[in-house]
């Protein structure tokens, strides 16, 4: 990134600076902030740490000054938050924060950005539903924000939450990846638990997903349905044919669950099968971590030019990135492509290859912070 | 004075009895026949806890006052001695002794007994026909240490709470009491009582060093008595497989703790697809550090965490680290 792109988006984060409101998060007087910087070593990241500021104003007047490339803040509140030593520090609490990115998350390759977001997405939402439903919090609990990159973080700061150690934290993380659920003793249980409310959540999650399955079984073509069960680890093709003609007699599946059809090793993998399923795929250390740092919400994120943008439920329901977390307008700005690129930012499909050319500010600020494209000055030619 | 004080010397009742009742650490030095039993039942508690055999019987009760002020005596010792192996003993002894004397009191105690605990350690809890019902934060807090899939939120938790049974909560208080006394230590106290202390305090010393609070890992090491976990990791790494990170990283740190040396472990690598003597014998050395014991391996519910624990019933059910397994097999070997 050559020092005149540098100067452009330094100039254009100070504009947006300038004029956004700042999402502060409570008790910020006792947060550490950090900055990344436009400086002579961008982009690669120099982070400057340990920072306190005592009032908003203080904030606001640095980020319009400074315009730094990236902006956070500590997850946890220290009574010393400018402390350069972590113990000197006296941590105080923490939020939980999980961070769903795509880099950690995806498991095959998926070649679009817009395709990429749309399964940290889905998984983001897997996550709200375990939050709520098992955990049994209310959305006013938990805020939701677009990373400005590949992802989305939730934040949460129930008072009960905030002093938990990381050991307590990783009880939580463990949960949500389904660790330490065992088919054996959720089968063992299930034949003695007498009361509803002692069932865990996981357990009729579980139990949803293999009532779904079957019934998705029951609805294929008896061929493909066989050949399907006789795929899981213990069924086998006689017991296979039997399953189908019992499911096809009967409208429900609790028949099945009942009879000896079906050998305790295929409950076992189908149970298995369920898990991998249902799970939440985030990472457990950078969750259980209790001191790190996170992306302030409304602040820009300097390798995309995207808002870090903080969502309601409704909002992260319809919420499209790539026009929604957009704060830079339309005039034109000229640039010299490095890599040819398609980009789709507020709805404009733009395909750029290797040339000067003028794009709208969004989409040039878009391809810069990403290190694709240089800012060319227009100069005056004069022979 | 009323009982339950005297058996839960560690509660918030209990404190507020012993500032009430004005006794100050030199009365207590200097009350005659009182401050002999209320010394010498202290010294029998810090001593019980230095043995910390599970299975020891329990101490003779005392008359209530000497029960009560003998904690307190007690944890002036133990503050005394400031070795945080003591501390953590002392913490287990009380937390055992607090679990012994809700499990055996007679129903009628028992239920009150729970219930003012639970005020008194401040955990909040709707409880309802022997069912008590906790918030998840307010268990997780308690369960870390306890073993076995009951004591997991995935297999119990609904709608943010968790339901537990009457002797799941007993479980629960005792772990809370261990917390309670654990964190209230050491005290600060001024050398000049820790001198008064003296006569005390060295017997202690020295029974402690007749039981050797740190193990020695110094001993030939033994495949045998090592946690299922880490034969699990060990005959995978014989099969030729590769090991995750964090696999890796538990093995090896555990191996250097229980004394094996450098050279010995990059042997056990050798048959691994990918290795590499030198940079297994970098890795190794860096895991060992210069003392040798720079990591302490994982403990156990780490080791769940990244599906390494492969087992948890018998002697993986009481321990909370695969060392103590380690330890706790030599001694029986
Ligand atoms: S309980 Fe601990 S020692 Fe036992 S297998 Fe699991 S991790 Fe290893």
């Amino acid at each position: 990134m050559n020092p005149e792109t540098k100067g452009f988006l330094q100039r254009k984060f100070g504009d947006y600076y300038r004029k956004a409101p700042v999402g502060f998060p409570p008790q910020f007087q006792k947060r550490e902030w950090a900055f990344v910087l436009f400086d002579s070593s961008y982009p690669k990241l120099v982070m400057r740490r340990h920072k306190a500021f005592g009032s908003q104003k203080e904030v606001r007047a640095y980020l319009g000054a400074v315009a730094p490339a990236h902006v956070y803040h500590s997850t946890a509140c220290y009574a010393y938050p400018s402390a350069t030593r972590m113990q000197d520090k006296k941590w105080e609490g923490a939020d939980l924060i999980f961070d769903l990115d795509a880099d950690k998350l995806l498991t095959k390759s998926v070649s679009s950005y817009a395709g990429m977001l749309q399964e940290v997405k889905d998984e983001t939402t897997k996550l709200l539903d375990f939050l709520m439903n098992d955990f049994g919090f209310d959305e006013k609990d938990f805020s939701i924000v677009f990373s400005g990159g590949r992802g989305y973080h939730v934040h949460l700061r129930e008072k009960k939450l905030v002093t938990l150690g990381s050991h307590e934290r990783r009880e939580i993380v463990n949960y949500l990846t389904g660790t330490g659920l065992e088919a054996e003793y959720l089968l063992k249980r299930s034949s003695k638990t007498a009361m509803p409310q002692d069932i865990s959540c996981w357990e009729i999650r579980i139990k949803t997903w293999i009532d779904e399955y079957f019934k998705r079984i029951r609805g294929l073509d008896a061929k493909i349905a066989i050949s399907e069960l006789a795929s899981v680890k213990a069924i086998g093709k006689r017991r296979a044919k039997e399953i189908v003609s019992t499911l096809s007699q009967d409208a429900s599946v609790q028949p099945l669950v009942e009879s000896k059809l079906i050998p305790l090793n295929a409950w076992k993998s189908l149970i298995r099968e369920a898990i991998s399923h249902l799970k939440v795929r985030i990472d457990v250390p950078v969750t259980a971590d209790i001191k790190r740092l996170i992306r302030l919400p409304t602040s820009l994120h300097g390798g995309s030019g995207l808002r870090v943008t903080p969502l309601t439920l409704d909002r992260f329901r319809r919420f499209a990135p790539l026009n929604d977390a957009v704060v830079f307008g339309d005039s034109s700005v000229s640039v010299r492509i490095l890599t040819p690129a398609t980009t789709e930012i507020m709805g404009e499909t733009i395909k750029v290859d290797q040339s000067t050319t003028e794009l709208p500010e969004h989409t040039a600020v878009y391809l810069m912070a990403r290190g694709l494209a240089e800012y060319e000055s227009r100069r005056l030619k004069s022979d | 004075m009323d009982e339950y004080l005297a058996l839960f010397p560690y509660t918030a009742a209990a404190a507020r009895y012993v500032e009430a009742s004005g006794r100050t650490f030199d009365s207590l030095m200097t009350a005659g026949e009182f401050s002999d039993s209320v010394l010498n039942k202290s010294v029998q508690r810090v001593a019980q806890a230095i043995d910390s055999d599970v299975h020891s019987k329990p101490l003779e009760r005392d008359d209530d006052e000497i029960e009560l002020f003998s904690y307190v005596m007690g944890r002036a010792l133990v503050s005394c001695i400031r070795e945080s192996v003591l501390v953590q003993r002392y913490a287990n002894a009380e937390a055992h002794d607090a679990f012994t004397k809700l499990r055996n009191a007679g129903e009628r105690l028992q239920d009150e007994y729970i219930a003012r605990m639970l005020g008194d350690l401040g955990i909040p809890i709707s409880a309802d026909d022997n069912i008590f019902q906790l918030h998840f934060t307010d268990l997780i807090k308690y369960t870390g240490r306890l073993r076995g899939p009951q004591w997991r939120l995935v297999n119990r938790l609904n709608r943010g709470q968790v339901r537990l049974a009457k002797n799941e909560m007993i479980q629960v208080l005792a772990e809370a009491v261990r917390l309670k006394v654990l964190h209230g230590l050491p005290l600060k106290l001024s050398s000049k009582m820790c001198e008064e202390l003296v006569p005390y305090t060295s017997p202690l010393r020295k029974a402690m060093s007749a039981v050797s609070l740190r193990p020695a890992d110094s001993g030939p090491v033994s495949l045998e008595a090592c946690p299922p976990c880490m034969k699990a990791l060990l005959s995978q790494v014989k099969a030729g497989q590769n090991l995750s990170h964090p696999a890796r990283f538990a093995l090896t740190s555990f191996l250097a703790n229980i004394g094996m040396k450098t050279e010995e472990i990059v042997h056990v690598y050798q048959t691994s697809p990918d290795f590499d003597y030198e940079l297994t014998r970098y890795q190794v050395d860096h895991i060992k550090g210069a003392s040798g014991k720079d990591y302490i391996p994982p403990g156990c519910s780490t080791m769940e965490t990244y599906g390494n624990c492969t087992e948890t019933i018998g002697l993986c059910k009481r321990i909370s680290h695969p060392l103590s397994y380690y330890r706790a097999r030599l001694k029986h070997q």
